[in-house]
């Protein structure tokens, strides 16, 4: 029974985490958004909003 | 940069990062006009730029600059406020840049313009300037009018800093237009006429690297 609300409970968090893949939040490093209409939307009172350009290549 | 608990704490409760990758992203990255990485954007909570930072920079320069911006200091707006004063060439030229980097080619133009004027055109303000016109167009992606501009530092400014960075953007462009035979040239000129420089080891590698390709077939451009 325990493992079975174990199991719940992890896939309730894997469904949170693919409804929110626009912000990402990892141990470690600051939380971002990938999109900056998310960010926008999710923008709180007297918050500004910072783009980091990054390229890989 | 964003592992830095500083900054951790600062995008957890200031201010809402987003990270693109524009590398990837062309189309996003000319809508803002990123013309070079990192470049960081400051946006209000609709969406209009505050400013922007250029490269690279320790955490606790990074978060003084965002503050600052925010609160209006530094900001494009603050420095075209402050030119209104006396004549101030570094201001000018400050101002240029940041026109420069958000792609503003005619203003950005019109104020190194202002540099050279309001002083000596020889000296090494004016170089800059000279040098931050040329780089405009090749951000721009002009390369032609870039190499035709950097060569016309070369002629004015021979010796020192700008001199060197002139050499260093022709090569890189000759190197874009696939002038392999030219760049290494003028890199094998700028290491013999520039042994101390900083950028020389640089120069060194992509030496190495454009001998190690095949021969060059584009001609003469």
């Amino acid at each position: 029974m325990i493992r079975k609300v174990l199991l719940t409970a992890a896939a309730i968090v894997a469904l949170m985490s693919a409804a929110s893949a626009d912000h990402v939040v990892k141990d470690g490093f600051a939380p971002y958004y990938t999109s900056i209409d998310e960010a926008l939307a999710a923008v709180g009172d007297n918050q500004m909003v910072v783009v980091d350009f990054y390229s890989n290549t | 940069m964003f592992v830095d608990d500083k900054a951790i704490e600062f995008f957890s409760s200031r201010m809402l990062l987003v990270k693109i990758n524009a590398g990837e992203d062309t189309l996003i990255k000319k809508e803002y006009n990123v013309s070079g990485f990192p470049t960081n954007i400051l946006m209000d909570a609709r969406g209009n730029e505050i400013d922007r930072m250029m490269g690279f920079a320790p955490t606790d320069e990074y978060l003084k600059t965002m503050i600052d911006y925010a609160s209006g200091v530094g900001t494009l707006d603050d420095l075209l406020n402050r030119a209104k004063g006396d004549v101030d060439r570094a201001l000018y030229f400050e101002i240029a840049e940041k026109y420069k980097y958000r792609g503003g080619l005619e203003e950005a133009g019109q104020w190194y313009e202002k540099v050279i004027e309001a002083g000596d055109a020889l000296d090494s303000l004016s170089g800059r300037s000279r040098l931050g016109w040329a780089d405009m167009y090749r951000r721009a992606k002009d390369y032609d009018r870039s190499l035709a501009a950097f060569q016309a530092v070369l002629d004015d400014f021979p010796n020192g800093s700008v001199d060197q960075e002139a050499m260093i953007y022709k090569a890189y462009i000759l190197k874009v237009q696939g002038n392999n035979d030219k760049a290494l040239a003028v890199l094998e000129d700028f290491v013999k006429t520039y042994p101390e420089s900083e950028d020389v080891e640089w120069a060194q590698e992509q030496i190495d690297k454009l001998k190690a390709e095949p021969a060059d077939d584009a001609g003469d451009k």
